[in-house]
Parts: C-alpha cells; structure tokens; sequence
C-alpha cells in the first residue's frame, strides 16, 4: 500500500467535487471543497471552483468571498482573476470588475486572436483619434461590445473595427457614426492608418463606470439587416395576420453552452399561443430538433450558422424572438427587436438590468432561471403570459 | 509585425469563418432527362442574392447566376415580360 500525502488526499477529493459540480449537484461539490478547504487551505483551485457553485445558486457575496481567497492565494492566476472580475460586473462593481475583466486576455478561453501592431493601446480622452478595435471573443460579445463603437467614434477622427466576417456588413448599414469602417478580422491594416488600438472587450472600462452609464454611452438599433431581403423573407413566410415568433433553444458555446440551452420540449406551451407561427432561428446540430416537432414551427433552408444576413432578415420579420443566451438573442437585442431571453445567468451582462429589461438592449426583455437547477417551466410560462398581452 | 510593418489580427485558423452560399440541392435532373421538383423558395432567395452581390459588386457564384436567369424565365413565362428588382 502506497502511503498518500495531504496533497494526494486533496486531489481526489477536489476531482470528486469537480464531478459533483459537473453534475449540478453544486451544494454537494461545495461541501467537498469545503473539506478541501480545511485540509489544504491553499489550493486556490478548491476555492475558485467553490464560488463558481456559489454563482450557479445565486449566492454572489459567498461567491465574492471564495474568489477573493482564490485570488489571495493565487494572485497571479489570470482563471481567478478573470472569474472574480466577471463577478464584480455582474454586481455592478464596475471599477473593479473590468480591472481584473482585463485578466481574460491571459487565459486560455480567451486566447482566440491576438492584435499585432506596435501602436499603443487606445485610451479615451488621450488625444489617439485613429484607433483599430478588434474583435477577441466570440460572435455574441463583438455585438454586445460592438454596442460601444459609436461612443468611441465621437471621440475619434476616424475608427476602423477588425471582427467576424459574418457581421461587417450588418455593423457597416447599422452603423449611425460615418467616421467607422468595418472589416474582416483577417484584413491587414497599414501602419500609417492607425495610431492606436484596443480589444473591443475593454471598451467598457472606458464607458461604463456605474449601471447608469449603459443606456448613456451604448447605442440601440446598431445591426441592420438587409431591406431586400427582408422583402424576401416576409414574402415567402407569408403570415399576414399572425403572429410570428423567432424560436432557438440551444448555444454551441464551449464549455457552458449546455447549460443556457433550455430543451425545446420545455417551449412546447408557447404553441398553444393563438394564431402565432414560429420560424426555427436556431443553429447547429440542436436546429434538427424542429424536424417533425410541430406544424407551425417552419424551417427555412438559411443556414442560420454562417449566414447570418439571411439570419437577421428572418429576425426582421419576426413579432418578436424568443431565445436563451446565445448569438441570436445579441443579433436580435442589437436589430432592436422585441425579445425574451431566457436566461441562466451564465454571463454577467444580463445581470444589468432594470427589472427584467436589459440595459444593453432596450427591447429585450430578461427571464432569468432562479438559479442552474430549477426548472425552466416558470420562465417559459412567465414567456407565454408577456406573449399574451 | 510583418516586414511592411503592417498590423494585422492573428487568428488561430480553427477560429476563421468564411462566407460562402449554402451548397443546398434547389433542383435536380432526372435520370431520363426530365426535371425534378424545383425549389423555388430557394430559387427565389439566391435571385435576391444575385441583385444585392451584383450591387456590392461582389463576384458572382454561378449558382446565383443560374437561379437569377430562372426567375426571369420563369417570369417572362408567366407575365409575357421579365421583372426587375424595384
């Protein structure tokens, strides 16, 4: 028999609550950690995983008090600092959260592109007018982010925004700032036609400094989708006289994707709504659910994936969109549509908020899970009622 | 930084996206030379396309050349006339 050290103990008890975490059962993982907690108090690990389950039951101040001792033990360690600034904005401690919000650049999650220039970082009110912002995290945060560009513009001479490929011309039509172009993220930039930069993930910390700051600095109505197409779309749906609701059920995003899906069985009472259609936004593998799910849930041939023109101009057309937190909902949030979210409180910013409507999208309506393990049933039938009146 | 000095993104090619026309079956020759169903939901929809690449002066896919020329034959059929997008 190998003897075992408090360290190899530690380990497999915090694998154990790891297991239980990935199982939800977060109260159970919280004990564990606990108990990892008192045989090595410094494993910073126990403690920032113990607040992650603290957040997945809304308990923010104990949340806040594990990461801080996370952070204590490990203060290098950009995972905690970033979890504890994603923290700080979801309660509205702006100062501090985009402090350590700066820290994701130094994780592995964020670690998708990097910004090659030898031009200073951008700096509102620092005399830099001809500044590149560039996009470093998925499709849904360049558009919540890209809420921001307009504020920058009015400081600026002349603004260039490197992102998705996918998005440049729907931020190009929306766009109210004529001094702003948009381009591919792959698109080379002379050296002479910038003179500073910045992710467009830090624009916040320039802005938003209190809740009151989001309405007053973001703009509203910044994608816009194609006329032509959304002629053509309203034709071929055809629903005059009803009602037509945009349905997704599902984020492919790593990680947590899974759990702001809501199963689309869960939505099944919302087709009980009268002379209402639904048109399937949804992508990804989840988009086959629809097949054979209900007569008035329609399936269009767009793939909802890559075209996302096509994606905004069925939006357009729609009364209102439902969705978890995922790319459609920022899409639908930025064209200034009517929508329901369905939320798991994965991602801070739908925590700024006045009662249920979001501050970053004026027209979107928040439905927020009580916390991961309760069931979705309440929220969509809190959905269904606001779709009655 | 390159040797131009010029700045630029750099994207892990996991995380590149291209943008391309869906490669969607809209309609099909039979195995004795006949036409098939036609999808004119499709049809109609890369016709849009073809007016709005034509516009942005973006190269046209032959795809969208065929199902544009297919509207507007289908169009002279009916209507004795082609239409133009208004």
């Amino acid at each position: 028999m190998t003897a075992r050290t408090l360290v190899d103990l530690a380990e497999e008890v915090l694998a154990m609550a790891n297991a239980a975490a990935a199982e939800n059962d977060y109260d159970r993982a919280i004990t564990m950690f606990h108990n990892v907690n008192l045989l090595l108090p410094l494993v910073g690990r126990s403690f920032l995983q113990s607040g992650r389950c603290h957040w997945e039951m809304h308990r923010w101040e104990q949340a806040r008090s594990d990461f801080g001792v996370a952070l204590q033990l490990n203060p290098t360690d950009d995972n905690v600092a970033w979890a504890m600034g994603l923290l700080a904005l979801q309660m509205g401690d702006f100062r501090n959260g985009w402090k350590m919000y700066e820290r994701r650049l130094g994780t592995v999650l964020v670690q998708t592109a990097r910004f090659q220039s030898d031009r200073p970082r951008w700096e509102a009110g620092k005399g830099l007018v001809r500044p590149i912002i560039w996009a470093e995290q998925g499709v849904g945060d360049q558009i919540l982010y890209g809420s921001l560009i307009e504020a920058v513009a009015k400081q600026c001479e002349h603004v260039t925004v490197l992102l998705d490929v996918r998005l440049v011309s729907l931020f190009q039509r929306g766009c109210k700032a004529e001094n702003v172009t948009f381009l591919p993220q792959t698109t080379r930039i002379k050296a002479e036609d910038h003179d500073s930069h910045a992710p467009m993930g830090s624009l916040g910390a320039h802005f938003i400094h209190e809740f009151a700051d989001i309405p007053a600095h973001r703009s509203e109505s910044y994608l816009k989708a194609h006329p032509a197409r959304v002629a053509h779309w309203r034709k071929q749906l055809n629903v005059e006289g009803e009602r037509l609701i945009g349905l997704s059920w599902a984020s492919t995003a790593a990680v947590i994707g899974g759990e702001k899906s809501v199963p689309l069985e869960t939505l099944r009472p919302l087709f009980d709504l009268p002379h209402t259609k639904f048109v399937n936004l949804q992508y990804g593998e989840a988009k086959k659910d629809a097949e054979n799910f209900h007569p008035n849930l329609v399936t269009t041939y767009v793939d909802t994936f890559l075209d996302l023109e096509n994606l905004t101009a069925l939006m357009e057309v729609c009364d209102v969109v439902v969705s978890p937190s995922n790319v459609n909902a920022h899409l639908a949030g930025a064209l200034g549509k009517d929508v329901k979210l369905l939320d798991a409180n994965k991602l801070w910013y739908w925590n700024s908020r006045v009662g249920q409507q979001s501050l970053w999208y004026p027209s979107l309506q928040v439905f927020q899970r009580e916390n991961m393990n309760a069931p979705w049933d309440v929220q969509v039938q809190q959905v269904k009622e606001a779709l009655r009146v | 930084m390159s040797d131009s000095n010029d700045a630029f993104l750099d994207i892990p090619s996991a995380h590149r996206k291209e943008v391309t026309v869906p490669d969607i079956t809209w309609a099909s020759i039979t195995d004795d030379g006949r036409s098939a169903d036609i999808r004119w939901d499709v049809v109609e929809g890369y016709a849009v396309e073809f007016d709005i690449w034509r516009e942005e002066k973006k190269e046209l896919p032959m795809i969208l050349v065929f199902c544009k020329l297919l509207t507007l034959v289908r169009d002279q059929e009916r209507y004795g006339h082609t239409t133009h997008p208004s």
